[in-house]
């Protein structure tokens, strides 16, 4: 696990194991911010962390969170 | 709640394409209206002198409960976010969004920027789905090869019409 990753994952385990993709990004610099989303791909291949977007059938709303397996 | 519709499009000797429309009402399964659809192509088959070529199932849906849904002083559908997707088969789909936001694209690049929240939402739930009611809904190709990974997220300029 490289440094980004570890990083990444310290920050979703500090959200207790899911954490919002806004909330997520405020916790990266810029050049981080540019390459989580290939870091989380590689995290979800270990079967580490998943990409969860999701539909509020009462609200509407949809959210979008990395969350820890 | 607006009904479901099947389009049947017929072609003649000149190659000249029309279509037709007949409205169902809702509460029907999908194999269901596949076999109404079926049996409504023959009964219309037997009356035209054209071909019938193909039929489509259309359902509308509600997007009453979009929040931002107007059209900005800026917008142009002629400029759009182009996605260049792969399947687990291995085989590219495009899929591209007319009335791109230019706050999207990576500042000095043609690139959409995949670190805003929007960007990296909208390429999730096209690589991993989204989580509806007792289930998750991942696109995929027509030959329902599940989507899996992204080669390209761009801004592009092309003539208004159809999207592919």
């Amino acid at each position: 696990m490289n440094e980004l990753q570890e990083k990444i994952v310290n920050a979703v385990d500090a959200s207790n194991g899911s954490i919002t993709w806004p909330d997520l990004m405020a916790s990266l610099d810029y050049r981080e911010q540019q390459r989580a989303l290939n870091e989380i791909r590689v995290l979800e291949g270990q079967e580490v962390l998943k990409r969860v977007v999701a539909r509020n059938a009462e609200t509407g709303e949809t959210v979008f969170t990395v969350n820890k397996l | 709640m607006p009904v479901p519709q099947v389009i049947y499009t017929v072609i003649d000797d000149d190659g000249d394409r029309a279509t037709t429309t007949i409205n169902i009402p809702t509460g029907f399964s999908l194999s269901q209206i596949g076999e109404f659809g079926a049996a409504m192509a023959t009964l219309i088959d037997a009356i035209l002198d054209g071909k019938v070529e193909s039929a489509e199932v259309s359902f509308s849906v509600d997007i009453s409960g979009l929040t931002n849904n107007i059209a900005g002083g800026s917008s142009d559908v002629e400029e759009i976010g182009a996605f260049k997707f792969t399947t687990a088969d291995g085989y590219p789909v495009n899929i591209n969004l007319p009335g791109l936001d230019e706050g999207m694209v990576a500042v000095g690049t043609d690139d959409l920027d995949q670190a805003l929240p929007a960007v990296a939402a909208f390429i999730t739930a096209i690589e991993t789905g989204v989580a509806v009611t007792a289930g998750t809904i991942s696109p995929c190709d027509v030959g329902e090869s599940d989507i899996i990974a992204t080669n390209s997220a761009r801004e592009r300029f092309r003539a208004s019409g159809k999207r592919g």
